[in-house]
């Protein structure tokens, strides 16, 4: 495979190649039928921003992340990548479910996005074994996925959607099927993750604490039709983000901002 | 050790019992020898002459195993083929059905004129009793491939190879086996159907004719000889089938875990 | 091939023995109604059987006799053996093996008193005998287990022949000129005839294996608790043969209807043949067997290594004549 600036960078330090993907959507709408599951979604999600997505089940939360990340079309208006078309093997996902490959090893599904993208073994374990160690893994290589707990896995597939080096991550409610301790660890691991790699992120939750604890920009979605409601900024440093910060004015009253949109989203909808 | 010996246990176990109640029930009704043989008669009658029954028993393990090979090649390819294609698979697979209401001994007369005498029939008949479960198990094992992980495949850009390769035959490995095990006991079947018809019937006699002869010589203990030692195969290549499944299925699938 | 499979069949057979044990025939209120298995479908070698039952000969005999259609390896001398039926066709050879392993088999009635056992070739084969094509090495189709096979081993040898199982059609036999077949001779190779395949004849008979051939067998047992019945069957069959060799066709046709494989033109022309193998070479009324010929099938059969010599049933127990 000839190289090509998008193909995964061959060392850990390798900073050029990786620099953040922006997003701009332009009034996107997707129907299934007759249902309008977005409609006239704008939005300019600049590069290396951790950007959260919110709303109740069926605002297209999920739909929108898809959209972005090419598993879905839109059947209106567009999405342009640092101004053009999607960029190949930019991009990562993580989804609530780990979707590791049962027979392989932990540290071949870390590998697999590599293995697919045609990097030769030596460098794509190496890659993975280094992934694996930054979400402290490393002693878990050669498990099988079964024998690990939910947040191991979840790790796991963490690790892998990062193993790639990708300039935007996109995570469909990554930790919403683990307990709320699990949750919390796995957030900070998110953030540190993050911080260590310059990328893009886009988190659809429907944890509005999580959304705050984490994004820059809270986007507040509300169903019937799929719809920006609300875009919360998030100006708390990352650096004074611990879960204390979870008690401070500053947190709690975006976390209030952000329930009020909410529910404003779902009265419209009623009526 | 001891875990062979929990495993084999139980079923050695059975057997035992209905060896002993067999002898009982023989002994007891005093029924003659040619109407049903009693466990020590059949052995005597294997002992009587091994070498040549061991022979048959030979000839008919190697048909038995070329058709289960070719089945098992040949399903697993023709079940790609059809889950991949939706026309085929909607257009064919259910004709694939009638594989398995095939009378193979309809058909074996058929199957000799084709191949000939011997190995090429025989080993045909096992292979057409055989192959339909490998195909059924592979499209149903392909096509409930989890959605979750083809859409992680998409993500990732991967190619046809790479896909069958890494998730869809992985994937179906498990239901693959299912299909092999049962392929495994079918194709001794077959084969001892097929000899009926195709076999070489001289120094060459695989089981089947060595059961028409014993039947034709009211030789009822040399029958049930004769069926132990085709059994023997069939079950052999069961074990070898189930051993190969748990071999590449332990380190991952529910079915092959033990149990603490 | 489980072993509860094992087991439930283990079971299956201890009950049918227990069945078997009832046995209805020995009672003192025999039933008047015969059952008569048949080892093939209904043919000329029948004949004789079903003109007795059509033309009524059983049934002013006191006798309700039915007759069993056999096929391919239906095992008739086990089913006499074990009273399943009280009358079977088997081979002679059948009747000493049965013997030797403890059933009381007696013959009442030998149908063929020569042996109409043959092979049929080609009739441009280079095989113009049965030394000839015995020596060679070309393919035989034959029912596995038949004791005149090892009776032409004997003989010529036979080392080099390939020999593969017969299915009881001619198909293959027509596709392969190099191909040989046993047959009876005036059964298959009429069919042969009518297909237009040459063919040409070789007499087992001739090479000095002649057993006696599609013989009605009971047990003993059941003939000494019905000794007269058994002899008015034997009698109404002796007679059902001689109404069937007079006027063969009716019989012919009733038996073309339970056979739609041969037609009733066949059998008129099977039977013409059929009738010297009938008859025999013996003197005696029709169906009756002598001891020098059994003693020299019993002879055989020890030399070939079917029976123990030790085990060889006395040659005058082995058939009665009502």
């Amino acid at each position: 495979m000839p190289p090509s600036p998008t193909s995964p960078a061959p060392t850990h330090a390798d900073p050029g190649l990786a620099a953040p993907l922006g997003v701009r959507l332009d009034g996107v709408g997707r129907r299934f039928g007759d249902l309008d599951a977005l409609r006239g979604v704008s939005l300019d999600l600049a590069p290396g921003r951790l950007v959260a997505f919110i709303g109740p089940s069926g605002c297209g939360k999920t739909t929108l992340l898809r959209i972005i990340g090419g598993l879905d079309h839109a059947t209106a208006g567009r999405v342009t990548y640092d101004g053009g078309p999607r960029p190949p093997s930019a991009l990562s996902f993580a989804f609530q479910d780990a979707r590791l490959l049962p027979w392989r090893s932990v540290l071949r599904n870390v590998a697999l996005p590599l293995e697919l993208a045609g990097a030769p073994r030596p460098q794509r374990e190496a890659r993975a074994r280094d992934m694996l160690a930054r979400v402290d893994l490393a002693d878990f290589a050669d498990a099988r996925p079964h024998t690990l707990s939910g947040g191991m896995q979840m790790r796991v597939a963490l690790a892998r959607a990062l193993v790639t080096r990708p300039r935007l991550l996109l995570l469909d409610e990554p930790f919403g099927a683990l307990d709320a301790i699990t949750r919390v660890d796995l957030d900070d691991e998110l953030r540190r993750l993050w911080r260590a790699d310059p990328m893009t992120v886009l988190l659809v939750t429907h944890s509005i604490s999580e959304a705050i604890y984490l994004a820059d920009r809270v986007i507040v979605l509300a169903p019937r039709p799929g719809r920006i409601i609300d875009d919360i900024p998030v100006d708390i440093p990352h650096a004074a983000r611990a879960p204390a910060v979870r008690t401070t004015p500053d947190f709690v009253q975006r976390v209030a901002r952000a329930q009020a949109a909410l529910e404003r989203g779902v009265r419209a909808a009623a009526r | 050790m001891r875990r062979l010996l929990a495993t084999a246990g139980p079923p050695l176990l059975t057997v035992a019992i209905a060896v002993g109640l067999w002898q009982l029930g023989v002994t007891l009704t005093g029924v003659p020898d040619y109407l049903c043989p009693s466990p020590f008669e059949v052995a005597a009658a294997f002992a009587e002459r091994p070498g040549p029954l061991l022979a048959a028993t030979g000839r008919t393990a190697a048909a038995t195993l070329l058709g289960f090979g070719i089945a098992a090649l040949l399903g697993v390819a023709i079940g790609t083929l059809l889950a991949s294609v939706e026309a085929l698979r909607r257009g064919v697979y259910p004709l694939t059905n009638l594989l398995q209401m095939v009378p193979v001994v309809a058909v074996a007369p058929l199957l000799t004129i084709w191949f000939g005498y011997g190995l090429s029939a025989v080993t045909a008949s096992a292979c057409i009793v055989a192959i339909f479960p490998v195909i059924a198990n592979t499209v149903d094992g392909l096509r409930s491939v989890d959605p979750h992980l083809r859409e992680l495949f998409d993500i990732y850009g991967a190619g046809r190879a790479q896909r069958w390769w890494g998730l869809e035959l992985p994937a179906a490995t498990p239901s693959i086996f299912t299909g092999l095990r049962i392929a495994a006991g079918l194709a001794v079947i077959g084969a001892v159907v097929g000899e009926f018809v195709s076999g070489f019937a001289d120094h060459r006699a695989p089981i089947g004719i060595v059961i028409l002869t014993a039947i034709r010589e009211a030789r009822t203990d040399l029958v049930f000889a004769a069926i132990l030692c085709s059994a023997a195969v069939g079950f052999t290549l069961f074990g070898l089938v189930s051993g190969a499944g748990h071999l590449v299925l332990r380190r991952w699938h529910p079915s092959s875990r033990s149990t603490p | 091939m489980t072993p509860r499979s094992l087991l439930l069949a283990a079971l299956a057979l201890a009950l049918a023995a227990g069945c078997k044990s009832k046995d209805r025939a020995e009672g003192p209120d025999a039933p008047t109604t015969m059952r008569l298995q048949l080892n093939w479908v209904p043919e000329p070698e029948f004949g004789g059987l079903y003109a007795a039952q059509k033309q009524g000969l059983y049934r002013a005999a006191g006798l309700e006799v039915e007759l069993i259609k056999g096929s391919a390896g239906v095992p008739s001398a086990q089913l006499a053996a074990s009273g399943k039926v009280e009358f079977a066709v088997v081979t002679g050879a059948e009747v000493i093996r049965m013997r030797t392993r403890g059933a009381d088999l007696v013959a009442l009635y030998a149908q063929f008193r020569t042996s109409p056992r043959g092979i049929v070739v080609h009739r441009d084969s280079p095989y113009k005998s049965l030394e000839a094509l015995w020596k060679s090495d070309a393919t035989v189709v034959l029912e596995p287990g038949l004791p005149f096979a090892r009776w032409l081993d004997k003989q010529y040898g036979g080392q080099n022949l390939e020999r593969v199982p017969s299915t009881g059609n001619l198909a293959g036999f027509m596709a392969d000129k190099g191909l040989a077949q046993a047959v009876f001779v005036f059964a298959e190779p009429v069919e042969l005839e009518r297909r237009a395949v040459p063919v040409r004849i070789l007499d087992v008979a001739d090479t000095g294996f002649n057993p006696y051939e599609a013989i009605i067998v009971t047990r003993r047992a059941y003939l000494e608790a019905n000794r007269a019945k058994v002899k008015a069957f034997v009698d109404a069959t002796r007679a059902g043969w001689a109404a069937y060799l007079a006027d063969p066709g009716p019989t012919n046709a009733v038996m073309a209807e339970l056979n739609p494989a041969m037609s009733k033109a066949a059998m008129d022309t099977s039977i013409r043949l059929a009738e010297r193998y009938i008859k025999g070479i013996d003197k005696g009324p029709p169906g009756s067997m002598t001891t020098a010929r059994w003693a020299a099938l019993v002879d055989q059969l020890v030399r070939l290594g079917e029976i123990e010599a030790k085990q060889a049933p006395p040659p005058d127990s082995l058939y009665v004549d009502l």
